[in-house]
């Protein structure tokens, strides 16, 4: 299958790209702790002084923000919390509700189906709504007193985030597994004596692998939405310090911090959170390639192993069996 | 008889399904009560959901407050709820009808052009509603500074109502995902048999679309639509947000407490339950074989 995947030009790069600044960014907390180029006075030739923000230019390719903090500094230094937590958000929130679909499919209907209307309210309420309800009180603290340790805080958010979703995840997969053990091959399988672990691993998984994968990018792209939402609400990730006078900051220097802090103010300098919203939507965008090059790459791999144990048969050119009598 | 028997038992499902999310919904709305900072509170959580039932069976006594001046709940709720209805539905109807007309475009192109169409629009799709929303606000400023011509109110201040900037930046992803599905769901009614038949017959391509295609798409459409609504919802709340107009999401976010949170979550779920009730009711025998 890597095989495949290698070849995919445009799935690589994105791939090469997410790594590279995750890589970076751990690279600058571990080389230079955390430190952030910072410049809030300029002067130029003629001494006149200009002070923070700056615009993009040739000496901050993104821009600074309002204390002189380089952008792009920055959004490296926090790229490592947003698509992180993304990352493993998105695959608890898939595990959970694959484990728990698995053991939903095997119920009886009646059930099932009560379970399904149990969380139906779900399927319809913003997330964004539930989680901001639920967090708000959680992760703001205004500075100077002593909130809960960094990592409850992140794991309490990361916890809510994943809690919320698995319900739908966990019905939708159900009633996929449910579909797919009505299958006449499955069925079949069955009645050889195939038991419930078999039937997953060897009948089922085949067919949902291609599910899961959609899926995974589906939900990366909603947990990176609504961390986008919260940042807007001001409820970042990690946590939001209230300073005396109304003013916030992030804990971290995650993404949505930045968006968040600075979206008031983006009609006179635009760029400061347009930075962050450029940056998750090449996220985003960065992950459909690999998805779907993933996706190209399981399909081709299956064609090959198929390709592989079906031996061609071989045509024996025919001999003339009659001949003309003259 | 058999009939009556079954629709009986039909309406009483539908009634257990009633309840059961009901309970889901005031367990969900309660949630904030288990949790003490951060930690597990479960006393607290069933005294907050027996608190909530209680309130909830005498509506005239919610109340909602604001720095300490305590008001009735009720009819306000509703006035905020209309704004969010009126966005929501008008930016609903919006998208379908824009969605149809691409879709019918697109069925008249060249099949080459349509996949790259339909490439374009998987990445349109994954750009977050928060970059749409600046996109527009700064253009419309830049327009209006290049020639002071406001075309659209970019943001309401106190009562002020103002509507037609977040339909149109409620329409724009919901437009892209709705051209999307009825896409997708076109090309495979397109196989049918049915629609060689009727162009064999010599009807012309607007008629078969839209008398015959669109019919059965749309049914789907309408059937499987609960995510849609699911996804509008969510960028409603932040597009409320984002213009400061007066919707309920906003009075949930800034009035929040366990009952006003328990009482939008019913009003916006019970219509969305009563209208997917409602359509399964009257078309689920045109829909055998998809459910």
């Amino acid at each position: 299958m890597w095989y495949y995947f290698i070849r995919q030009k445009k799935a690589v790069t994105a791939l090469l790209f997410l790594v590279t600044l995750v890589v970076l960014s751990i690279g600058n907390s571990v080389i230079y702790d955390g430190e952030i180029r910072r410049v809030s006075l300029l002067f130029d030739e003629n001494g006149t002084v200009s002070a923070a923000p700056f615009a993009p230019s040739a000496k901050f390719l993104l821009g600074t923000d309002r204390k002189g903090y380089d952008l792009l500094h920055l959004i490296i230094e926090g790229a490592k919390w947003t698509i992180g937590a993304g990352l493993l958000i998105t695959f608890m929130r898939i595990l959970i509700g694959l484990l728990l679909g698995i053991t939903l499919a095997k119920f009886k209907k009646p059930l099932f189906q009560s379970f399904e209307s149990f969380f139906d309210s779900f399927s319809v309420i913003p997330m964004t709504m539930i989680s901001y309800f639920v967090l708000q009180h959680a992760l703001t603290f205004s500075n100077g007193t002593t909130p809960e340790p960094f990592y409850l805080r992140v794991g309490f958010q990361m916890m809510i985030l994943i809690i919320f979703a698995v319900p739908t995840i966990t019905f939708y997969l159900g009633n996929e597994i449910k579909l797919l053990l009505h299958e006449e091959f499955v069925r079949s399988a069955k009645i050889l004596g195939g038991r419930y672990p078999h039937l997953l691993r060897k009948h089922i998984a085949p067919h949902l692998n291609p599910i899961l994968i959609i899926l995974f990018l589906q939900q990366f792209i909603q947990v990176l939405v609504i961390l986008i939402h919260l940042g807007v609400l001001q409820v970042f990730f990690g946590g939001t310090i209230v300073f005396h006078g109304g003013d916030i900051d992030s804990v971290t220097h995650e993404w949505t911090g930045l968006l968040g802090m600075y979206y008031p103010s983006f009609m006179s300098h635009p760029w400061i959170p347009l930075v962050p919203i450029l940056f998750f939507t090449l996220t985003i965008i960065a992950c459909t390639f690999i998805l779907s090059g993933l996706e190209r790459a399981y399909l081709f791999s299956k064609q090959k192993s198929f390709r592989d144990q079906t031996t061609p048969i071989e045509v024996i050119p025919a001999a003339p069996s009659f001949s003309f009598v003259k | 008889m058999n009939k009556v028997m079954s629709g009986v038992k039909h309406s009483l499902f539908t009634c257990i399904h009633l309840v059961l999310s009901l309970v889901g919904i005031i367990t969900l709305g309660a949630t904030p009560a288990l949790f003490n900072g951060l930690s597990l509170n479960i006393t607290q959580y069933f005294q907050a959901i027996g608190n909530l039932v209680a309130s909830l069976l005498e509506p005239s006594s919610l109340t909602y407050s604001y720095y300490k001046v305590v008001r009735p709940l009720f009819p306000e709720i509703l006035i905020r709820y209309k704004e969010s209805i009126t966005i929501f539905a008008s930016s609903f109807i919006i998208s379908l009808i824009l969605a149809i007309v691409i879709v019918y475009c697109l069925t008249c192109l060249d099949p080459r052009i349509v996949n790259k169409v339909k490439q374009s629009f998987g990445y349109l799709e994954s750009l977050p509603d928060i970059l749409i929303i600046m996109i527009l606000q700064l253009f419309i400023v830049w327009l209006f500074k290049k020639t002071g011509i406001l075309v659209v109110e970019v943001a309401a201040a106190g009562d002020q109502k103002i509507r037609a900037l977040p339909i149109i930046c409620l329409s724009i992803p919901t437009t892209i995902m709705f051209t999307k599905i009825l896409l997708f769901r076109t090309e495979e009614e397109y196989e049918k048999p049915y629609v060689s038949l009727a162009s064999g017959k010599g009807l012309s391509h607007f008629t078969v679309f839209f008398k015959h295609v669109l019919r059965n798409v749309l049914l789907r459409f309408f059937f499987f639509t609960k995510t849609n609504i699911w996804l509008m919802l969510s960028n409603l709340y932040i597009i409320e947000y984002f213009f400061n107009s007066i919707g309920i999401f906003i009075f949930v976010k800034d009035y929040n407490s366990i009952e006003t949170f328990t009482v939008a979550l019913l009003l916006i779920y019970i219509p969305i339950f009563i209208y997917f009730q409602l359509f399964r009711l009257f078309t689920s025998h045109l829909l055998k074989e998809v459910v």
